[in-house]
């Protein structure tokens, strides 16, 4: 506290015009000295100098490159022009000023003549794909195309399990459909008059 | 109903235990999943704390137990196994904590929620024969009235324990000297 009240009282007393001129060159000499700690400029100077990152920070969300941390390089994303989410991993991150793509290779599907034990349990959101990554092109995605991390284990030499992290959206659009049906249900009745007063709503 | 030593087989092996503990190792998450006992199942692991235990019941567990008892080499088990029955029942319990872990809550979740957690209950016995020597607990009954707070307040983010569990964590760490009252100021 007594440190905290003493950096305080610098800070304003080199502010004031009576501050002596060898205090203020004292000052400039420490600013050279030591830079800035201040994170967000040292990501502009980064952003200004370097186009590829090892990390981003989106909305707090932290995404690496797989050769950095492949955890956090994971992710559940739409590819361009697609509806469907898909599951990849980052293998390089450009951001200049305000934007960012990620670079991202897809996970291979799981073959045909394999069996998905996790399809069984619809609200688990856990798929079975080929432990191998996808030869095609790797998708350039922004960040907002990014749904959630995923987690993986690789049971066998061939499969790995993978795991949505996402808390709000599920692989399987089942509940979603169901959800959708109930709203419709409930705009039905109310456009014809036959929802009873007091009558339990959902929480969307 | 009696039980007879040796009549009932247990599910868990040592085996299990430390297929688990692999998928714990090795599997892959990013930086904000917590850490869990790498040793679990063992007495070096100590208490497993709540937020463990979901980590647990929503990652670890399912896919070492899906992925051990659900499948073997690309294959389906046979449904008539009780191995499979054992694993649907558990997973009734682990479907039941990740819908009740969601972000987002409705009648239907909430429903889902409540239909899993009775099939978890009817099939204890069933499952588990030796439970039936164990004391009802109150965590079951309670478990139903979930079902309530997801309609009444909405997903447990927002009215779960755990933000006072760090508060709580957080006055732990505080030096005191056990003395109520008192001023700071007057130490030199």
């Amino acid at each position: 506290m007594n440190s905290h009240t003493r950096g305080a009282n610098l800070r304003q007393w080199l502010r004031r015009p009576e501050c002596s001129e060898i205090v203020q060159q004292f000052k400039c000499l420490f600013d050279k000295a030591f830079s800035s700690k201040n994170p967000s400029d040292r990501n502009i100077e980064q952003n200004a100098r370097h186009s590829e990152r090892a990390h981003y920070n989106h909305n707090g969300v932290v995404f690496s490159r797989a050769s950095t941390h492949l955890g956090n390089s994971l992710i559940l994303y739409y590819p361009p022009l697609s509806t469907t989410a898909i599951v990849g991993s980052i293998q390089k991150i450009e951001a200049s000023g305000e934007e960012a793509f990620f670079w991202v290779k897809r996970q291979a599907p799981l073959s045909s003549n394999k069996y998905d034990p996790f399809c069984r349990y619809t609200s688990f959101p856990a798929k079975v794909y080929s432990s191998l990554m996808d030869n095609g092109p790797e998708d350039r995605i922004r960040p907002q195309a990014v749904v959630s991390h995923i987690a993986r284990f690789e049971f066998s030499s061939e499969r790995a399990v993978i795991l949505n992290l996402s808390r709000v959206c599920f692989f399987n659009v089942l509940l979603d459909v169901l959800i959708m049906k109930s709203r419709i249900d409930i705009v039905i009745r109310r456009v014809f008059g036959k929802l009873e007063a007091g009558q339990r709503t959902d929480f969307f | 109903m009696p039980l007879t030593p040796g009549v009932v087989r247990p599910t868990v092996t040592v085996d299990t235990i430390r297929y688990i503990q692999r998928v714990i190792k090795e599997t892959i998450t990013p930086s904000w999943i917590n850490s869990v006992p790498t040793d679990y199942g063992e007495n070096s692991a100590g208490t497993i704390k709540a937020d463990e235990w979901r980590l647990l019941s929503t990652i670890y567990l399912p896919i070492a137990l899906v992925t051990l008892w659900g499948e073997q080499n690309g294959i389906p088990v046979e449904q008539t196994s009780p191995v499979a029955d054992v694993l649907d029942h558990t997973m009734a319990l682990f479907q039941a904590v990740t819908i009740s872990c969601r972000y987002r809550m409705n009648t239907i979740h909430a429903t889902r929620y409540r239909e899993f957690i009775k099939k978890w209950v009817d099939g204890l016995y069933r499952c588990h024969p030796h439970t039936i020597k164990h004391p009802l607990r109150q965590n079951v009954h309670a478990s139903f009235h979930i079902y309530d707070f997801l309609l009444l307040f909405g997903p447990t983010t927002s009215w779960w324990c755990f933000p006072f569990e760090r508060l709580i964590g957080a006055l732990q760490k505080i030096n005191t000297n056990d003395l109520i009252g008192g001023k700071s100021w007057s130490l030199p």
